[in-house]
């Protein structure tokens, strides 16, 4: 074919998906059929060099996937599995869900009415755009949406003001690079060649993670602390880093607060054999760590969000921030690079969100990871009446989804919401009557007889309005009519106005990073980086008391959490959820690979094949997070094991801080297959 | 199961995955020939075919070539093979020098060595013999050297300057060729086997396979060998207004195209279907060019003669039949089809034997007169050794000399008391194009698309008994010819320790199978890939991780895995098949390498 017989046009796109890489891609459009033929990454921007990840570039199956819900449905007969629908316009659907809020406002209040929704995309305006004016002009109850990164987030805010990760750009430059408890090579692969560019530079890449992955194979290094006692780890590093005077005084006290604090009132207790002890590591193993890292300043820590979500999330956080506060990494673009993407998202959300629509009133917060005792909390006054749900699936994905799933279940919840799916500009024909997020919100605003220009606005004016220096630095030089043409630009990370290293000033309190902070003692909280154990782990679990294995449910390589689960390609990888399990735990409990296994403790069971993982930690158990419950034998989940009590930061979930026993499994329960919509 | 990371190496890899080179009974070392023509290096070409093939000029005209049955390039999907032969013809065409005489690879051992033939078979196993330092002396019964070459093969198909030249750089070696010199007449083998250190047996096939139909007698019947020596040695010019040939391979269109010139009305008859022909890509095409005919699915059942001449033959068709068990299809004769074609002479291109009356020693025949020897050319007798078709059958040029050569090796191992050359397999350091000094095979993608260039041919009507028809590439579509090759001696490779599966590599695959997901690699104790659990949606249980593998055997080489890794974890090596001169005393196996070695290369970007 020659060009001259194609109609093609390409785009420019942003990968929308809930990963740190946020890829530039470009979408080829064929115009006579409005169908894309091609997704592949930009070879111009920097960080995706051009290059997609293996989720993605199965991106048109995706989109183009026959079993995709293309029309909108209602709901006829009975909730729960095998539930039949069918097709409706949305001017229905619009006037339904409208008809029912206006009901349920009229006799319990607006804040009857509860949003739930997540990172289903990560796009600005259709993670929490028009949505959040919307049920700003409604009352409606708010949603604390805490259940990715809310420990570590918190912890970053309080200590360095959240506006200062390390760059992955800088990475090649490093000596020393360590993979924190993250897994990128399946869960943020573009950072990947950079850290190959730093090994090639002679960069020694550590791994500390309690699993083995494709990461931990990948590094020179691999260190296996139990899981959840990280903390102590760095703050052994700490201790030998200062007892040797390789700590940067002069770094610390121009921009630090409380470092002294920390060495005489903290670090005396993290003696190598103490931390031995806590983590598991051997005293040589986290001697050669600590001089490894203080002997240089060229060292980056990539931590991303695995290690958040336990009891002790936060702090664990907080503990690895402090470390390059000690060397001064960050005055040669080393550091932490924590991925909450705090610095990146940051626009002027009071602008996006529009708080004046609520007029004054407050209404409640409900805590997303305690969704399920909302749901069912009899006290909870007025009670959850109608639920709208967008960009999550809280039946896989909230922790104890037993609860969350009878909470949905209840007869008097009205439950609705949107299967979303959207290209950031838009490139090719609606695929079936699908709209995005905002354009669902403006429709359900005017069916409510909500006036206000702000709920028509265009998407191009509220970018317009958001692209705004003085707000972030990094927005300077960033237009919308420079992203419109090239689809990304730079951030200004050098700019002298930029918090941190930067500008020497840090977004806190201080100004400084606060290893010392007031605002956690505030908190009631310890004001110093501190171990602390787990209310529910592996460390001090005393044997025969509790459930014997810390349950790691972490993302696969395969999927984004609910998303591309449909892709057929995708499915034959994982085509069965999996427990990846230790060869001395399988031979234990004389399981081998491939075996079907029952996964349990008190709050529940969960079903799936073993394999055995050799080198994986003894204790620890991994499994895939958030398989959806129709690949699943008995439809559920290992998040029926796990618990909607918050972390110490943040409101938190702590879903690696569970612990379970598995056992085989004589017989499985059959998985329950959704029922494609009818009519 | 346990994560692979270390990535496995494929030791099989030069049996499987240079097809050309493994199919060349000389195992010329093809992909490197071609890659010098593209380079314009077109002395390093020919040397390279010296050195494996003896006879590159000859052989880059009229060789067999199953090096293009078997190329890549000529797979489903792929097009069409590589112009192999023709590229070494442009070898030798371009190379613009004086004729080439190799150096001896080891000092003169003071054993001196008889060859009896100076065919290709006798003259490759001199020239082996020569370079390993030792004193040969060949006996031919003809008036020159050359055997079939000069006395079968027709001038317009192989101008006999080309011979001479080849011939004389084996004889610039210091070889001394005694022409004339019939043994078992003027000098017996038995003499032979006393004065020399050993002898080679190189008589070739003298001996017609004759059909013993009726009439077989008459004048006019003759056998090919005789009809060819008789034009291309000895200036015969008649041959009558018809000629019937019979037979179906190299020496069938070497008889009708040489009769077509002398004048005859010719026509081929063969008993089986064009597509069972044994000759080369085009060959009858030009046949009917110059006014030949084929016909096929034609048995001759009888000579017709009156009064002992020659009138015609009497043909009966036939049909196919049942495969055999064997898998070659039978062929039947069909009742009631017989039909009479008139004609002076029939030239019978039905095969050949090695004649062997002159073996007057005992322990090598058979009691049907059959040299009795093995594969490698030993006999019954220690010093006697049997090369090319004289040990093989009636074969083909390039099986000949592939044959004297293994010969010869035997000879100087049975000399020498040593084993003396070693193939090693040599394993390049790995290379990769975005390293830091970035280095590619030299291919682009468009190579692929280029389309397979015909041979220039001299025009029917100009052509004469003496005009060689192919007139051989332009020095510019040699090179073009020689950018097609896919360079299958390079070797592309996953490292699994540095993939971290983004599956860009199978968004540009050029063929369905080169990158495959696998489960698991089958491997064998060596530590060879021998094969691989691909992952099948139901019967695949979930993985961990899967892995990204080439098979080698699907790869085209195109390159285009290895320039979009974002990681550059898919590294290049070249293999090659090298002759070395080795110490006795070193131990060494025939591929010359264990997994260790192939460990102990430079590291990569070095």
């Amino acid at each position: 074919m020659t060009a001259s017989t194609v109609k093609e046009q390409t785009f420019h796109v942003t990968c929308p998906h809930d990963c740190p890489d946020s890829c530039s891609m470009l979408v080829t459009v064929d115009t006579e059929t409005g169908r894309a033929t091609n997704v592949r990454g930009d070879p111009t921007q920097p960080v995706t060099k051009g290059f997609l990840c293996n989720k993605v570039n199965n991106y048109l199956d995706y989109v183009y996937n026959p079993n995709r819900i293309l029309y909108p449905h209602k709901r006829i007969g009975p909730k729960g599995p095998g539930a039949r629908f069918e097709r409706i316009t949305w001017d229905e659907a619009i006037e339904t869900i409208s008809q029912r809020f206006k009901s349920v406002i009229d006799e319990f209040g607006p804040e009857s009415v509860q949003p739930y929704s997540f990172s289903g995309t990560l796009g600005v305006l259709n993670f929490l755009g028009m949505s959040e004016r919307y049920f700003n002009k409604m009352g409606a109850a708010r949603l604390s949406r805490t259940i990715c990164t809310a420990a570590g987030r918190h912890a970053n805010i309080v200590t360095t003001g959240g506006m200062s990760d390390a760059n992955i750009e800088d990475i090649p430059k490093m000596d020393v690079v360590i993979l924190w408890a993250t897994n990128l090579v399946s869960t943020g692969v573009h950072a990947m060649p950079f850290i190959q560019e730093a090994r090639e530079n002679g960069a020694q890449i550590i791994a500390i993670d309690p699993r083995v992955t494709r990461t931990t194979e990948w590094a020179d290094w691999h260190i296996q602390p139990r899981p959840g006692t990280d903390g102590a780890l760095a703050l052994g590093m700490l201790k030998i880093i200062v007892d040797n005077g390789l700590h940067d005084v002069d770094f610390l006290q121009a921009h630090t607060v409380g470092w002294e604090k920390l060495v005489s009132e903290k670090l005396p207790k993290y003696t190598v054999d103490k931390v031995s002890a806590i983590t598991g590591l051997a005293p040589s193993d986290i001697e050669k760590l600590a001089l490894l890292y203080g002997r240089t300043k060229k060292s980056f820590i990539r931590c991303n969000w695995g290690i958040q979500r336990h009891d002790n999330g936060g702090m664990m956080t907080r503990c690895i921030l402090t470390l390059p506060a000690f060397t001064g990494a960050m005055t040669t673009g080393g550091g932490v690079c924590l991925g909450t993407a705090e610095a990146m998202r940051g626009v002027d959300m009071a602008k996006l969100h529009r708080p004046d629509l609520l007029e004054g009133r407050t209404p409640r917060t409900i805590n997303m990871i305690q969704i399920g005792r909302a749901l069912n909390d009899p006290q909870l006054d007025p009670p959850i009446k109608a639920f709208y749900c967008w960009n999550a699936d809280p039946a896989n994905c909230a922790p104890d989804t037993m609860s969350v799933r009878k909470g949905l279940m209840r007869d008097d919840l009205f439950v609705a919401g949107n299967y979303v799916f959207s290209m950031s500009t838009p490139a090719i024909d609606k695929v079936g009557e699908s709209l995005d997020n905002q354009e669902v919100f403006r429709r359900l605003a005017t069916a409510m007889g909500y006036s206000e220009a702000c709920l028509q606005e265009s998407d191009e004016s509220m970018i317009r309005d958001l692209l705004d220096p003085e707000f972030n630095a990094l927005l300077e030089g960033v237009t919308y009519e420079k992203l419109l043409q090239n689809g990304w630009v730079h951030a200004a990370v050098d700019s002298p106005r930029r918090y941190g290293i930067q500008s020497g000033r840090w977004k806190t309190p201080s100004g400084k990073i606060e290893i010392y902070s007031e605002a956690l003692a505030a908190q009631g909280l310890d004001p110093l980086p501190e171990h602390i154990s787990e209310l529910e782990g592996l460390e001090g679990s005393e044997p025969g008391n509790r459930y014997p294995l810390q349950v790691i449910s972490a993302a696969t390589h395969y999927f984004i959490g609910n998303t591309f689960q449909p892709v057929e390609r995708l499915q034959q990888m994982l085509s069965r959820p999996t427990f990846e399990i230790s060869p001395q735990d399988a031979a234990a409990r004389g399981i081998c690979d491939g075996d079907s296994c029952r996964l349990f403790n008190e709050r529940g069971e969960t079903f799936g094949y073993a394999i055995i993982i050799a080198g994986m930690l003894p204790g620890v158990l991994g499994a895939p997070k958030q398989i959806s419950g129709s690949k699943t034998p008995g439809g559920i989940n290992v998040n029926v094991l796990t618990d909607q009590r918050l972390a110490d930061m943040g409101g938190a979930p702590v879903y690696y801080s569970t612990l379970a026993d598995i056992e085989i499994a004589r017989e499985l329960p059959i998985a329950r297959t959704r029922n494609k919509a009818t009519g | 199961m346990p994560l692979t990371t270390q990535a496995a190496r494929d030791f099989r890899w030069l049996e499987l995955n240079i097809p050309c080179q493994n199919a060349c009974p000389a195992k010329t070392d093809i992909p490197n020939y071609l890659e010098a023509i593209y380079h314009e290096d077109y002395a390093g070409a020919y040397e390279i075919n010296l050195r494996d093939n003896i006879f590159p000029a000859v052989l880059g005209r009229v060789c067999s070539r199953p090096c293009e049955s078997a190329c890549r390039h000529g797979r489903e999907g792929n097009g069409e093979a590589v112009a192999i032969c023709f590229s070494k013809r442009s070898a030798s065409d371009f190379q613009n020098r004086p004729p080439v005489v190799l150096p001896a690879l080891f000092p003169s051992s003071g054993k001196h060595v008889a060859v009896v033939g100076a065919g290709p078979a006798g003259l490759a196993a001199a020239r082996e013999l020569a370079r390993f330092g030792h004193r040969v002396t060949v006996l031919e019964r003809h008036r020159s050297p050359g055997g079939m070459l000069n006395q079968a093969i027709p001038v317009f198909r192989l101008p006999r300057d080309i011979v001479e030249r080849e011939i004389e750089q084996i004889t610039a070696m210091g070889i001394e060729i005694r022409c004339g010199v019939q043994v078992g007449d003027q000098v017996s083998l038995q003499d032979l086997a006393r004065q020399y250190d050993a002898v080679i047996l190189a008589a070739g096939t003298r001996r017609p396979n004759m059909t013993g139909l009726p009439g077989e007698q008459s004048a006019g019947v003759e056998h090919s060998l005789r009809f060819l020596l008789e034009v291309n040695e000895q200036g015969r010019t008649e041959i009558g207004q018809n000629a019937i040939i019979i037979g179906g391979g190299y020496t069938a269109m070497d008889c009708a195209r040489t009769a077509v010139r002398m004048g005859a009305r010719t026509e081929v008859f063969y008993r089986r279907g064009h597509e069972d022909m044994v000759v080369l890509p085009g060959e009858v095409e030009e046949l009917r060019h110059e006014g030949g005919f084929l016909h096929t699915h034609c048995s001759p059942v009888e000579f017709l003669a009156q009064n002992g001449r020659l009138t015609g033959v009497r043909f009966r068709r036939t049909r196919v039949g049942e495969t055999s068990v064997r898998g070659k299809r039978q062929v039947v004769d069909v009742p009631g089809s017989e039909f009479d074609v008139p004609a002076e002479t029939v030239i019978l291109a039905t095969g050949q034997f090695p004649e062997t009356s002159w073996v007057n020693l005992t322990h090598l025949l058979d009691d049907k007169q059959r040299l009795v020897n093995r594969g490698d050319g030993a006999t019954g007798l220690a010093h006697v050794f049997a090369a090319g078709d004289f040990s093989l059958g009636a074969t083909t040029i390039i099986q000949a000399v592939a044959h004297a050569k293994q010969c010869a090796r035997r000879v100087d191992a049975f000399l020498v008391k040593s084993k003396r050359l070693h193939e090693v397999v040599h394993i390049s350091a790995m290379f990769q194009s975005k390293a830091r000094v970035g280095k590619t095979t030299g291919r682009r993608p468009e190579m692929n698309r280029i389309p397979i260039h015909p041979m220039p041919l001299c025009p029917p009507p100009e052509r004469d008994r003496e005009r060689e028809v192919e007139l051989g590439y332009s020095e510019s579509t040699a090179v073009e010819a020689a950018s097609r090759c896919y360079l299958c001696h390079y070797k592309f490779e996953i490292l699994d320790e540095r993939c971290v599966l983004c599956d860009e590599c199978l968004r540009v695959k050029p063929v369905a199978g080169c990158i495959v997901e696998v489960s698991e690699l089958l491997q064998d104790d060596g530590g060879a890939v021998v094969g691989y659990e691909k992952i099948v949606k139901g019967s695949t249980p979930s993985l961990y991780y899967s892995r990204l593998w080439i098979d080698q055997n699907q790869c085209i080489r195109c390159g285009a895995c290895e320039a979009v890794c974002p990681v550059n974890a898919i590294a290049i090596q070249k293999v090659s098949l090298e002759t070395r001169v080795e110490r006795s005393d070193r131990q060494s196996n025939t591929r010359g390498f264990t997994p260790k070695d192939s460990q102990n290369h430079d590291s990569l970007n070095g």
